[in-house]
């Protein structure tokens, strides 16, 4: 059992390790069998297809840290009851190749055991994601009746 | 409120969306609350704020009158104090068009005198 202190910050570790890009952190932040999910339709492909292992987990989030920057990150909320982390985090999301960026809100849900993220489900704003990935056909054609 | 007051109150603000009864519904809601589905407007047609109760009411009869819930679980339910974060899972029946889809939701709702004054939702914005 990991104590409320511990787990708030674990979690507020593992959000600056995301802004930083610290690997190390990340990495020794999560357990060998953890499980990570964006939630959304199993339509949008890669975006939320679930993850498993902690070798595949870190290899999404060097391909995240290396896609996308984070900047003028604020956690808005952070609830820890048991085992379980809620937290509400807001920062703009900057596209590296093309430099698009938005101000967007992400929600995580992770369960800790043992000092280590053992599930993390995130929601985020899949249509934004999906339209800077460039494939959400929902928003290419609504980027094709804007033009 | 203490945690199975609050824990209440959530379950019985699920309960009234899923019957569409709005009379719980405005129970629920303060005079001030801020009703938000986290999302970009310009790509997704769910990203939605309404402020004030009236706004609100007005927001969740649109969706009410378009949505219609069943098969809703709570997954997780952390409450912190009088602030609570719920995850949640539903299939969705748009009503217009009948289509079908099974998903996950969240929400972080914050409350005051026994009712919301703030409650954010988290949703697949690309699923419209």
């Amino acid at each position: 059992m990991t104590r409320s202190s511990d787990i708030e910050g674990l979690v507020r570790g593992l959000c600056a390790a995301r802004v930083a890009g610290d690997m190390d952190v990340l990495r020794r932040g999560y357990a060998d069998n953890a499980t990570f999910r964006i939630v959304g339709s199993p339509a949008w492909g890669t975006l939320t297809a679930p993850l498993t292992g902690h070798a595949t987990i870190m290899a999404r989030f060097e391909a995240m840290i290396a896609g996308f920057a984070l900047s003028d990150f604020a956690i808005l909320n952070l609830f820890v009851d048991g085992n379980q982390a809620a937290v509400r985090w807001r920062a703009t999301v900057r596209d590296a190749d093309t430099k698009d960026h938005s101000t967007t809100e992400v929600a995580q849900f992770l369960e800790v055991e043992n000092g280590k993220v053992v599930s993390l489900v995130e929601f985020l704003d899949t249509a934004y994601a999906l339209s800077m990935l460039d494939k959400a056909p929902a928003a290419s054609a609504k980027t094709e009746d804007r033009s | 409120m203490d945690r199975s007051e609050i824990e209440a109150l959530v379950k019985r603000l699920y309960e009234a969306r899923v019957d569409g009864d709005m009379d719980a519904l405005s129970e629920a809601f303060a005079d001030n609350a801020r009703y938000q589905i986290s999302g970009s407007p310009e790509v997704s047609m769910l990203a939605a704020v309404a402020e004030g109760h009236e706004t609100i009411m007005s927001l969740m009869r649109t969706i009410t009158d378009t949505f219609s819930l069943s098969d809703v679980e709570i997954l997780d339910l952390l409450v912190d104090g009088d602030k609570a974060a719920v995850r949640w899972r539903a299939t969705v029946n748009v009503m217009t068009t009948g289509q079908t889809v099974t998903t996950e939701l969240a929400a972080f709702i914050q409350i005051a005198d026994g009712k919301v004054v703030s409650f954010v939702e988290f949703l697949d914005t690309a699923l419209a």
